[in-house]
This record gives C-alpha cells, sequence and structure tokens, in this order.
C-alpha cells in the first residue's frame, strides 16, 4: 500500500501536471462536556475537557481527476485514557480515468440516506469514543473500484484489515458495570483483524429518485461480548454477510427515505431491520430565508432488545433549521420514542453557528431519559451531558 | 333507480311528511343568514378596486405620502353670459370659496380668487390673493385679473379655461377613512353647497366632479343597480314562470324560494363583512337568476308528473328523485364558476363571486326543501295532460344533426377558429369616468368638465433630486423645466403643473416684473431664497406641500390629459418613463402614477390573475364531469362544449362591439359553470341512453334531445334573459359582463344542440367501427383525436393573445443563449463578498465549474475554499430545461453525498443574496416572456424584457431584464417579489471578451432593496475549454473536491 502511495506521488511528478493544487487545512477543536450527575460505575466525575486536532493534506491535479489525501486524527481526553487517541482517518489516492474510478489506501465511505441511525452503512468502523451517536468513522484501510455507466455506478471494495470499535476506559463514560478490554479480543474467523472483507454496491439515480443496493461480506462491525473476569469484558466480532436497500425519493419539498438491511451473521439469527422515515422542509419561510425540517423516522430491529443498538422499535422525531444567514446557524433537534410504551428515550440537541472565518462554536446535549432496564441505553442511564466546543479551522 | 337518485327520493317523503316543518326550519335558516342584511355597508373608495398588494396602488399610495392627497372635489362654474371675469361671478366665487373651507374633511382650496398672486412693489414680494374685494372691482380691473389668470400656468387649463366661460374650485379632501358615510356626506353637502348658490345667483350653473364625486358615483351607481336591476328581475320572472308553469301557486312557491335565497346570500354578504360595490351589487340579480333555474326543473318535472295522474305526493317524489343530482350539480359546477371569481386581483369580484355563491347554494337547499314542501302544502289542481309535443321535432332535428354531422363538426370548428382570430382585436379601455353611463350626474359634469375646463385622467412624476434641498439647484430646476415643457408639447397633454413655473414667476417679480426675467434663478442660493420669501408669505393651507416634499429635495410634476383612452395614456407614460431616462439624472428616474394608471392597468392584471382562476375551475368542473359521469370519455368529450362558448361569444364580441373593460377578465369563470349546466344534463341523458337503454348513437341523440331540449332552452333563455337585465345597469363594468355572459350562454345552447351531438355521433360511430374493422378504426381514431386535439390548440394558440413583444422578448432571451452557445465548458474562481446594512464585511471564496450541455441545461459544480468550515463542501447541479433540477450536496466531514430538494430555489445561497434559483442555469424555457422597450443609451443600443419564472417554486413573480443588443449580454436585472414589489437588482459589471469569443463579467452585483443587503459575486481566472467532460460532473467526482 505505501508502494502503491510513493508511486502515485512518483506519477504526480511525471504527468503534465495542469490545474495541480495544494492545500493544507484543518481543524483544531477544544470541547467540554458537562455530566450532570455521577456515572454509576465509579466513573464519577462531572467535567470532561477534550482537546481535537485534525489537519489536512491535499494534493490534487489532472483537474482534480487525481487526488491524494493525507488526515491524520489526534484526541487528547483529560479524564479517559482510551478515549485519547490517535487515528489516520484518511491516506489515500483516488484515481478518476475514465469511466473507472479506483481509490487506494485508508480511506472512509459513507452509504445511506437517513439520519437518525446509519444503517446500511458499513465499511468504517465506529469510533464510539468520540461520540457515541456513530457520526464519528475510523479510517478503514481499502481499495476500491468504481465503474460507472449510464445504468448506475457498480463499485467494489476490498478491505484488506479491520478495525476495532473503540470503547471507554474505566475512567470514562458510556460504560456498563464491566470495562470492555480490547487487548482480550477474539475473532471468530481465524484470519483474525487480517481478513479480508468484500462488498459491493450498485447505485444510481432515476429523476427524483435515488436507489443504492450493497452487498457485504466480512467482519461483522458491531461486536458481540464476553465476560473474561468480575471486571472486564472482551468483544467478540463474527463473519456475516449483510444485503441493504437505501433509497430516497424526492416529492416537493418531502424526502422519503428508506434504509434496509438483511444480516445473517454467526452467534445470532439471520435478522432485518430498516429506518424508514420522512423529512419535510418548508423552505424559505416567508422570504427570510429560514428553512424549517421535520423530519420522523422509524427505527425498527426484528432482534428486539437482543439488538446491539440502542434502538429496536422507535419512532425519531426530529427538527433541523437552519437560518440560512452569513454565519450559518443551524440547530438540530431530536428525540427518540419507545413505540411499545410511549416513553422518550434520548434526546439530542445540537446548535452550531460560525463566528468568523475561522471559528465556530458549536454545543450538544445527549440526554438520556430513564431508559427501560431492558434498554441498551439503561447502562448509560447516568450519562446525559452538555457538551460545548470551539473549533478553530485553518 | 339507481342509488344516488335515491337521495332525492328520501328527502322528498321526508319533506312530504313534514311540510311545516320543513318550511319552518328553511324559512329560519335564510333568515337567520338573512338577518345580516342589516349589516351590509358600501364601499364607496375606488382603491377598493385594487388588492392591498397592487404595485400600481402602492406606487401611487406612497407619492400621496409625500405629498398632499389627491382626493379632491371640483366645483365648476359656468356664468350663462360665458365670461367669468365679471363683477356679479367674482362676488360668487369669492364667496363659494370661502365657503368651500366648510366642506367636511376639505384641507385646501383653490380657485380664482384666492390664487397666490405674487408681485414686486420696489425690493419687495408681495403675495396676495388675486382678487381681494370684488364688490370694489373695475372693468379694467377685472381685464387686469383676466390678463393675469390666462397667463399663470398654474391656472390656465386647469381652473380657467381660456375663453374664460368655465371656472373651477378645486377641493382637496383628507378623508379620515374611519366611516363608509365619509364621502356621500362631503358629496352631499357639496350638492346643497351648490344648489344654495345656485338659487343665490341664478346666473351661474354649478357642476361637481374630481375623485370624491366619483367615489360617490361607485355609491351611486351601486344603489342604483340594487333599486333598479331587482324590480325589472323580478318582474321579468313573473312573466317567464307564468308563461312556462302556467300555475299561479308554482309562481308563489318559486317566489319564495328565490327571494329567500337572495336574502340569504346578501345577509351572508352582511355577516361576513363583506362591502356593496357596483360589481357586488348585481349579486341579487346574479342569484335570482340562478335560483330560478333550480325551481324551474322540479316545478316542470312535477307538474309533468301530475300531467299524467301521478298523485301530487308521489309526482314529488318521482321529480326529487329525477332532479336532485342534476340540480345539486349543476349548482355545484356554477358555484365554482362563481368562486374561482376569488383569483381575480380585485376585491369587489371576489365580492360578487363570494355572495352568488353563498345565495346559489342556499337556492340549491331551498329547492330541495322549501319548495317540495310548499306544493305539498299548495291547493293544486291537476294540469291538463301535457303532451310532449316537441318530440317529433327534436327527433328531426337530431336526426339532421347525426347525418350532417361532419358539417356541423367542421362548420363549428371553423367558425371557433375564424372567432378565436378575433378574440385579439378587442381593444382594452378602462376609462374610469366611462364605467358610469349617463344616468349618472358624475359622468355627465365630467364629461362637461373634459369638454369645456381640463382633463381628469392625470399623471403624477415624483422628481428627486438627490440631495436635501436640492430643489434649489439651478440644474436640477432647468431638467425638471426641460421636462415640464417637453410634456407640454406632447399629444393629448392639456395642462402641466410645476415648480418651475413658480420659480420663474418669483425670479421675474424680483426683477420688477421684468418680462425678460420670467426665467428660472441663475443661482441656488437665489433660488433658496425665492421659494423661502413666498413660502413665508402664503396663507395656511395654500403651501407648497403638494407640490415639493418636506425634505425640499423633490418635487411632483403633474401632466393631465384630455379624454384618452387607456392605450393611449400606457403609451405616453412608456414614453415620458423613457424620456426621463434617456435624458435625466437617475435621481429622476421615476415611473408615473395616478389613479388612471392603477385603472390603466387593471384589465391586464386581471385578465392575468383570472387566467389561473378560470382553468382551476374549468378543471375542477371537468373533474365532476368526469365523476358524474362516471366516464373519463364523455368528461374529456364535455371539455370542447364547455370551451367553445366562450371563444365564440368573445369573438363575436370583438367583431361587433370591440371594446371592453375589464368586466371581460371574469366572464369566462362566470359562465363556465353555468354552461356547463347544458353539457350536463345532455350528456347525462346520453349516456344513460347509451348505458341502461342499450340504443345506438343515433337513438340515444335523439332519446336526449326528446327527454331535455326543451328544458335546456327553457333553463338557458331564462339565464340569458336574467344576465340581459345587467345590460339595464348604470354600471358599464356590469352591462358589459351581462351582456357577454348572456351572449355566452345562447351560444352554449347551440353548441350543445349541434357540435356536441355531432361530436358524440363522430367518435361513437368511429368506436363502432373500430370494432368491425380494427385497423382501419384505430387509425381513424388516431386521426380523429389528433385532428380534434390540433384544432383546439389552434383555437387556444389563437385565443390567447400571443402577442408579436412576447415573442420579441422571447426572441432577446434566445438570442443570449444562443450567443452563450458553444463555450462548452468553463471554470472561475468566485469570491463572494457579502455586506449588511451596517456595512460589516463577510467572504466566501469556492470554484465554480460549468459544462454546457446541449438541448438541456447546463451542468455545475461548486466548491467552497472559504469560510473553512465548510472548505471542501461542494455542490452539483443538473440543470434542466423542463422541470425541476437535480441537486447534490457533498459533507467532507462525514463523505456524504446528500441529494437534495431543488424546490428550495427561493431560499439564499449560503447566506447571500443570491437565491440558488439566481446562481442556477438560465434557461430559455424557465421563463415566459414579454418585451418591454428598446433602450438607446449614447454608447449601448439594448432592449429591455420581462421574464416570468415558469416553476411556481421560484421566489419571483417577473424579473426585468436590461439586455445589451450588441453582444447580448445581460447588464442588469430587476427581481419583483411575491407580492410583486421590487425585491433586488442585479447589476453585471465589467463584460469582458474572452478568447473564444464569449463576453463575462468581472462582477456580479446583487443588492436586496428590502433589506438594504447586497451581495458581490467577484470573478477571477476564467478558463474556458478545459480538459473536462461529462465524467468530471458525477456524485464521486464530488467526493474528490475539498
Amino acid at each position: 500500500m505505501k508502494k502503491l502511495i510513493a508511486l502515485s506521488f512518483l506519477s504526480l511528478m511525471t504527468s503534465q501536471t495542469i490545474a495541480q493544487e495544494f492545500t493544507f487545512s484543518g481543524v483544531a477543536k477544544g470541547e467540554v462536556r458537562y455530566f450532570p450527575e455521577e456515572g454509576k460505575y465509579g466513573n464519577t466525575e462531572k467535567l470532561q475537557p477534550s482537546f481535537v486536532i485534525e489537519p489536512q493534506a491535499m494534493y490534487s491535479w489532472d483537474n482534480d481527476r487525481q487526488v491524494t489525501t493525507v488526515i491524520p486524527y489526534l484526541r487528547v481526553d483529560e479524564q479517559d485514557n482510551e478515549r485519547t487517541h490517535f487515528d489516520l482517518r484518511e491516506m489515500s489516492y483516488v484515481g478518476a480515468f475514465n469511466n473507472i474510478e479506483t481509490r487506494i489506501g485508508v480511506s472512509k465511505v459513507f452509504w445511506g440516506v437517513t439520519e437518525s441511525y446509519h444503517l446500511v452503512d458499513v465499511i468504517n468502523q465506529s469510533d464510539f469514543v468520540d461520540n457515541i451517536d456513530g457520526e464519528d468513522k475510523l479510517g478503514q484501510p481499502m481499495v476500491n473500484l468504481s465503474y460507472l455507466t449510464d445504468y448506475g455506478t457498480f463499485t467494489g471494495f476490498a478491505l484488506p484489515y479491520f478495525r476495532e470499535r473503540t470503547f471507554s476506559g474505566s475512567e470514562g463514560r458510556f460504560r456498563g458495570p464491566l470495562v470492555v478490554n480490547t487487548d482480550k479480543v477474539q475473532y471468530m474467523h481465524v484470519d483474525g483483524q487480517n481478513h479480508t472483507d468484500y462488498a459491493l454496491r450498485w447505485s444510481h439515480y432515476f429523476g427524483d429518485f435515488e436507489l443504492g443496493l450493497s452487498y457485504f461480506n466480512g467482519t461483522n462491525r458491531d461486536p458481540f461480548f464476553k465476560a473474561i473476569s468480575s471486571t472486564e469484558i472482551a468483544p467478540i466480532y463474527t463473519q456475516m454477510e449483510q444485503y441493504s436497500i437505501d433509497s430516497q425519493y424526492i416529492y416537493e419539498n418531502w424526502l422519503l427515505k428508506t434504509e434496509m438491511i438483511v444480516r445473517d451473521s454467526q452467534l445470532e439469527q439471520r435478522f432485518f431491520s430498516t429506518v424508514t422515515g420522512f423529512e419535510y422542509t418548508f423552505s424559505n419561510i416567508k422570504q427570510t430565508g429560514l428553512d424549517v425540517g421535520v423530519l420522523a423516522e422509524w427505527l425498527y430491529d426484528e432482534r428486539g432488545t437482543k439488538t446491539q443498538t440502542p434502538f429496536y422499535d422507535h419512532t425519531f422525531i426530529g427538527t433541523r433549521i437552519a437560518l440560512n444567514d452569513v454565519k450559518s446557524t443551524e440547530i438540530l433537534a431530536g428525540m427518540f420514542v419507545n413505540n411499545h410504551d410511549m416513553s422518550l428515550t434520548s434526546y439530542r440537541i445540537e446548535a452550531e453557528r460560525r463566528i468568523n472565518e475561522n471559528w465556530k462554536w458549536e454545543v450538544n446535549a445527549n440526554i438520556i431519559h430513564e431508559p427501560a432496564p431492558v434498554s441498551g441505553l439503561y447502562l448509560y442511564e447516568k450519562d446525559s451531558y452538555i457538551e460545548a466546543s470551539i473549533s478553530f479551522y485553518w | 333507480m339507481n342509488k344516488r337518485e335515491n337521495y332525492g327520493a328520501r328527502l322528498a317523503k321526508i319533506v312530504i311528511s313534514n311540510p311545516l316543518k320543513t318550511i319552518f326550519f328553511s324559512i329560519l335558516l335564510a333568515l337567520s343568514l338573512g338577518s345580516g342584511v342589516t349589516k351590509i355597508t358600501m364601499n364607496s373608495d375606488y382603491r377598493y378596486f385594487f388588492g392591498e398588494d397592487n404595485p400600481q396602488r402602492l406606487a401611487f399610495e406612497k407619492l400621496q405620502n409625500v405629498y398632499a392627497k389627491d382626493d379632491g372635489l371640483l366645483i365648476v362654474l359656468s356664468p350663462k353670459d360665458k365670461n367669468v371675469f365679471t363683477k356679479k361671478t367674482m362676488i360668487a366665487l369669492k364667496e363659494i370659496t370661502e365657503r368651500s373651507w366648510k366642506i367636511p374633511f376639505s384641507t385646501r382650496v383653490d380657485s380664482l380668487t384666492n390664487f397666490q398672486h405674487t408681485k414686486a412693489i420696489e425690493d419687495d414680494l408681495i403675495v396676495a390673493d388675486l382678487v381681494k374685494d370684488p364688490k370694489s372691482l373695475t372693468q379694467t380691473e377685472l381685464q387686469e385679473i383676466q390678463k393675469i389668470a390666462l397667463a399663470e400656468p398654474l391656472l390656465a387649463n386647469r381652473i380657467i379655461n381660456p375663453d374664460s366661460s368655465v371656472t373651477a374650485l378645486n377641493i382637496k379632501l383628507s378623508f379620515p377613512g374611519n366611516s363608509p358615510e365619509e364621502v356621500p356626506s362631503v358629496a352631499k353637502y357639496a350638492r346643497e353647497l351648490t344648489a344654495e348658490f345656485e338659487e343665490k345667483y341664478p346666473h351661474l350653473e354649478f357642476r361637481l366632479s374630481g375623485l370624491a364625486m366619483m367615489n360617490n358615483a361607485f355609491n351611486e351607481a351601486a344603489m342604483n343597480d340594487m333599486s333598479t336591476l331587482t324590480p325589472i328581475m323580478y318582474a321579468v320572472i313573473l312573466l317567464i314562470m307564468a308563461v312556462l308553469l302556467k300555475s299561479g301557486m308554482a309562481v308563489l312557491a318559486t317566489l319564495n324560494v328565490i327571494f329567500f335565497s337572495v336574502v340569504a346570500g346578501m345577509g351572508a354578504a352582511g355577516l361576513f363583512g363583506i362591502p356593496i360595490t357596483p360589481p357586488s351589487s348585481i349579486a341579487p340579480t346574479v342569484i335570482l337568476t340562478l335560483a330560478i333555474a333550480d325551481s324551474i326543473h322540479i316545478l316542470k318535472s312535477i307538474l309533468y308528473s301530475m300531467s299524467l295522474g301521478h298523485s301530487k305526493k308521489d309526482s314529488i317524489i318521482e321529480a326529487m328523485a329525477a332532479n336532485f343530482t342534476p340540480v345539486f350539480l349543476t349548482s355545484f359546477t356554477t358555484a365554482i364558476g362563481f368562486l374561482s371569481l376569488n383569483f381575480s386581483d380585485t376585491p369587489p369580484f371576489h365580492d360578487l363571486g363570494n355572495i352568488t355563491a353563498m345565495g346559489v347554494t342556499m337556492a340549491f337547499v331551498l329547492s330541495v326543501t322549501l319548495l317540495p314542501a310548499l306544493v305539498t302544502l299548495m291547493p293544486f289542481r291537476q294540469p291538463k295532460k301535457i303532451v310532449k309535443s316537441g318530440s317529433p321535432f327534436a327527433v328531426k332535428f337530431a336526426d339532421w344533426i347525426v347525418d350532417h354531422k361532419k358539417g356541423v363538426l367542421f362548420t363549428t370548428l371553423f367558425t371557433t377558429v375564424f372567432l378565436a382570430v378575433q378574440i385579439p382585436k378587442i381593444q382594452l379601455n378602462d376609462q374610469f369616468v366611462n364605467y358610469f353611463d349617463k344616468s349618472i350626474e358624475f359622468r355627465n359634469h365630467t364629461d362637461y368638465v373634459m369638454e369645456n375646463l381640463t382633463g381628469i385622467y392625470q399623471l403624477n412624476y415624483d422628481l428627486g433630486s438627490g440631495e436635501s434641498g436640492g430643489i434649489s439647484n439651478p440644474a436640477y430646476l432647468s431638467k425638471v423645466e426641460e421636462f415640464s415643457n417637453w410634456l407640454r408639447a406632447q399629444p393629448h397633454v392639456i395642462h402641466v403643473s410645476t415648480v418651475t413655473d413658480i420659480f420663474k414667476r418669483l425670479n421675474k417679480n424680483m426683477h420688477a416684473d421684468r418680462e425678460e426675467f420670467y426665467s428660472l434663478p441663475t443661482s441656488r442660493e437665489l433660488a433658496a431664497q425665492y421659494l423661502l420669501l413666498y413660502e413665508m408669505s402664503l396663507p395656511y393651507g395654500l403651501d407648497l406641500n403638494n407640490q415639493i416634499n418636506v425634505d425640499k429635495d423633490s418635487t411632483r410634476v403633474i401632466a393631465t390629459f384630455s379624454n384618452v383612452e387607456t392605450k393611449d395614456l400606457l403609451s405616453s407614460n412608456t414614453k415620458i418613463e423613457q424620456w426621463l431616462r434617456d435624458n435625466a439624472p437617475a435621481t429622476m428616474h421615476t415611473l408615473g402614477s395616478s389613479p388612471a394608471i392603477m385603472f390603466s392597468y387593471i384589465t391586464e392584471r386581471n385578465v392575468k390573475a383570472m387566467a389561473w382562476g378560470t382553468l382551476l375551475a374549468f378543471l375542477l368542473i371537468t373533474g365532476v364531469l368526469i365523476v358524474s359521469l362516471r366516464s373519463f370519455k364523455y368528461g374529456l368529450i364535455s371539455l370542447l362544449p364547455n370551451i367553445i362558448p366562450a371563444i365564440l361569444a368573445f369573438g363575436i364580441w370583438s367583431l361587433v362591439v370591440g371594446t371592453a373593460g375589464f368586466a371581460i377578465a371574469i366572464v369566462s369563470s362566470v359562465t363556465i359553470g353555468i354552461v356547463v349546466d347544458d353539457t350536463v344534463h345532455f350528456l347525462s341523458k346520453y349516456v344513460r341512453a347509451r348505458r341502461e337503454k342499450g340504443l345506438s348513437t343515433k337513438e340515444a341523440i335523439e332519446y336526449s334531445f326528446s327527454t331535455v331540449g326543451s328544458a335546456l332552452i327553457v333553463t338557458s333563455v331564462v339565464l340569458s334573459i336574467g344576465f340581459s337585465i345587467l345590460m339595464f345597469s348604470a354600471f358599464k363594468m356590469n352591462v358589459t359582463l351581462g351582456a357577454l355572459s348572456a351572449l355566452t350562454i345562447i351560444v352554449a345552447l347551440i353548441a350543445d344542440f349541434t357540435f356536441l351531438p355531432a361530436l358524440l355521433a363522430v367518435v361513437d360511430e368511429k368506436e363502432k367501427e373500430k370494432s368491425n374493422i380494427k385497423n382501419k378504426g384505430d387509425k381513424m381514431k388516431l386521426k380523429n383525436a389528433v385532428a380534434s386535439i390540433a384544432i383546439v390548440a389552434l383555437a387556444f394558440g389563437l385565443g390567447s393573445t400571443v402577442k408579436a413583444e412576447e415573442n420579441k422578448g422571447l426572441w432577446v432571451a434566445t438570442q443570449i443563449d444562443i450567443t452563450n452557445e458553444g463555450f462548452v465548458n468553463q471554470t472561475a474562481n468566485v469570491k463572494m463578498v457579502l455586506l449588511n446594512k451596517q456595512g460589516q464585511k463577510s467572504t466566501r471564496q469556492m470554484k465554480i465549474k460549468t459544462l454546457e450541455v446541449k438541448e438541456d441545461g447546463d451542468k455545475s459544480l461548486t466548491i467552497f475554499k472559504t469560510p473553512r468550515d465548510v472548505k471542501g463542501t461542494s455542490f452539483l447541479s443538473f440543470s434542466h430545461a423542463v422541470g425541476s433540477d437535480d441537486q447534490w450536496l457533498y459533507l467532507p466531514a462525514l463523505k456524504r453525498v446528500k441529494r437534495i430538494s431543488s424546490n428550495n430555489k427561493s431560499g439564499p445561497f449560503m447566506g447571500s443574496e443570491f437565491a440558488y434559483e439566481d446562481i442556477s442555469s438560465q434557461e430559455v424555457e424557465k421563463y415566459s416572456y414579454e418585451y418591454i422597450s428598446t433602450e438607446s443609451k449614447v454608447s449601448v443600443k439594448g432592449h429591455i424584457i420581462e421574464r416570468y419564472p415558469v416553476d411556481k417554486n421560484s421566489g419571483y413573480t417577473k424579473q426585468i431584464v436590461w439586455v445589451n443588443e450588441e453582444n447580448w449580454t445581460i447588464q442588469k436585472i430587476e427581481f419583483y417579489d411575491r407580492k410583486e414589489s421590487l425585491l433586488k437588482t442585479l447589476n453585471y459589471i465589467g463584460y469582458k471578451k474572452y478568447q473564444n469569443g464569449k463576453w463575462r463579467p468581472d462582477e456580479m452585483h446583487m443588492k436586496n432593496h428590502q433589506t438594504g443587503k447586497s451581495t458581490s459575486l467577484v470573478w477571477n481566472d476564467y478558463k474556458f475549454n478545459q480538459d473536462i467532460s461529462d465524467r468530471d460532473f458525477n456524485k464521486n467526482s464530488l467526493k474528490r473536491l475539498r
């Protein structure tokens, strides 16, 4: 892989480089989380300051058809040693040649259409210590090849190395009574972390209808656990096959979305899961530029309470308010309702606004409200928090 | 008998068994609505004819806020000896001038006697009444006064005519607008005043005019209509019913229904606070007309059934069963037609539509409750056996039509096309004085004023100087004078009121009244000083605020026109506005405004607004027909006989009458719901004969003729008579509406008796052939369909007034498009500079790549570089000539490509003053066009076009585009928002020609007039014909950009 990157740098020098461009940019972010309650399992600190730096170097040439990108990532956390971590988010070469595009190196790939939960997005492992919402992902080594045709884009992935999920340490929040010991990880396949996963995807659009079909075969990104001592558990990674559909239809101000998967994994029965819903946008209200989006999504998992995710038959109701002003002010708010007892399980609010060319602030709140004891969220009962951050972009 | 007909029978049974209760409750319902009658108010403000957001109204109100209000009253004095300048007339004039201050709400009185005459005595400026003490006037003094008055531009042709035979007092009024009684009270006072003076000075004749009297005339015309038309209508109804029903009791029952329908409709108007204006004053007549049709249908059935020997109760049940659905349908479609008047730009039409729709609904309710209940209780003798004598003739007629179906079809279509071509020739004329016929005093007096003294149609131009106190600037004044002199030389202009005349007079006075100094002051200080001196000497109420604004930075020039037609007034206005743009500095570029302008645009605006309303009503009604006939085919067939009558009627009108006012905009909507009734009755009988009786096409047509033929003739005659009665209205618009509607209804009857059966015969027989010789049938059917579509399209194309100017607008747009064709692709770096009202600046940088797509909209990629937090965010758009664009947004942090809705095109792009639609590819097909004018400045020859976005999600109603003719580049675009007020102006700055021969601007500057914010797009590094192609514009390529 390193050879390939070196090769690409070489080719960069030899090719007639029209429209070449080098940029160095990035973000440094200071954030602090405040937990109103002490943790249940000895993790009693209420304040969790943290610092993140994520620089980005990018070189593109051949009219942006060939690009190399390097993005390292470092988080330093005051509380949790496990949360202090380094990751290579991106170190890749992408080249487009006629109808073929290839991506080699460590990179990130997103699939899907829904907002509350990303069900079909399976290539990258979640960086769980960064954020429990699953939006932050670890860099994934890959080779992929896309073929662009009039009948859609066909992509094949080979993923030669597996990234383990990150978990909070004993000082951190978002853990159960037993700490996850990632050093004692177990794999069901003999190749362990070096198992090569495969994935195929076809995506296309027909007017206002977008459709993606994907297949994945390899190490399950969601771990199972096994107790290894009275204080620790170890993650177990199984092999799985997954078929998925993601589609979206635009009708006037409506976005109708659905994601569906069928997963067949070791250690559990084959199951079906879906996130289906809509987003309606009241756009440019009273000619002020204000957009208010209303979202509702149904999260269903056939496994019920045995699910590896916190939600198995929940409805997400949310809103997205964008002022579309010079400062790009945006507010997102949402809540998850358990469809069985109509109890509110979790709320999220996010607000962000640019300060000037380089600075931006964000405030998030994630509230976990009296989760049912059977729910996966029960472990995080005391882990509601408010987070404020300020970022410097350059 | 099917289930739906049973509703009628069921209801009939209930009514028959409880007649007293039914009568009690239905009358109670009508009366409880009718109780609102006491709350009915009149609205006599001409402004009510214009919606709150009518742009011409807004412009005029803005002007009135700056200067004094123009709601004037003109008292005209004509001495019988044809000489104003006599002692006794001057005495009377002085007295009435003083008395006029006591007219309610008066704020200023201008007359010959209190004219502020200036003269110089040595170095002092003396300002005094022109006629101070009329009793002591000598003959020489009178001649002196006459000389001064006729030489004074402010007076001649305005207050005094050149013959000195007529003079006037101009009284400005300022209505607080709290009570509808304000205008009538002024009119009453003025009439009493003039009556008193006529008695005291018998040698004088008095007349009253002005906008205040016009407002009052609206009042009086509405009262007049209500008090004359309604009795005529009742008389006619009695006559018709006596002839048709031949039963006194039936007439009595019908009278009850229509009386209570009208009472309920008008009462509901009172309850909802709908004011009465001339257009809505005809609502009772219209309701009467429509209600009687309902009743006749049911009563005729009852009487017919009784004549066959059935009992009265059975006859009622039978009649209700047969007529409930058709009567409901016809009432429903009529209500839809009238409700569509709400699309109009003129609120009185909304009122007419809503009152009538309520009345029609009530008429339906009463026809199926009160009417059968009354019949149950009333003693009816069994009518003589009615022989359907019409039948043999009807059958013969039907046979003739079927035999000559092709001839009939082609004659109709040819006539339709011929008449459709005539429609655009209708001259639109909205001279508001002529809205009133000569039975209204205002019309006579105003005609007299226009013939003998001055004009009533005016145009106001608000000329700004751009600086406080700038009206004293000699350069500005000389420009205003140049403008005024030019105006005076224009055709139809009989008077120009301008402040420069006062300056010239003052300059002369200050130079010892020497004629050679009758010119503008040469220095600013001098001018300012004259103005100060003059204003200080003016008595209360005669100041210059009606000509100069408080800041003294602008003045108003008023041009008064003779009795001109609106098209001439509009073309004069266009010419004047153009003159200002060509010859005057930018601060003086202004648009003419006045009530005359407001009325001149009223037809155009109403036609545009009603086009949608009519279309919607049409679609709804066709939908109703498809459902009620339970046949898609016959529903569609019904389209033609429903459209054609309106085309024919307009065409005939064009040939016979030739001119029309804005009533024309609503005729189609009013008649569509009525015209459709004929089609409904005919088609439903036809379909029933085909389906249930299994008759052949020819037999079914015969059946339809013999069953509904006479009923259709009767109702059409009744309806057309009802609408004809509107021709007795004193309000011309109602006359036009009545005449055109009556015409349409008669034409519709003819079409339904000739064209519809012929069409049915052709279509259904073709189908039969199809089953015999399938191939041929298909071909014929196809040919048939193509032919009828082509003919309808032709008729529509001709009917929709495709003006040459619209084509020229499209032509200009196409030139822009063609000139820009062949750039293949382009890239550019763009800096966006956002400025808020306080001048705070923020910037964004982006790169925009565009790929030309032949035969469709272009593809574009926008990549953000700053602000840094959105770096790498990119936006991919495939614009389409027709239909919505495809758009994707790439969020680099999540590596997520999101398909987004392009409906939000009116929203701001990155918080800037550019909306998404402003930066997307400007395809020709995205707008419709109209050509405005040719503009030629010293260096640039160009065109101004208006374009109207096709997409309903656009944030604009129109855009005015300035185009340079030499290189077909857009110079400027003005964007008008949904309220049709100016929202933004986009200026293209610094066009350069690039090596591929294409012109590109260096900067696009967008100014938002409503928020004061602005955004500049500064374009750098334009590159064309790069090595980029279709494969660089897709979802994958988005992810490569940072």
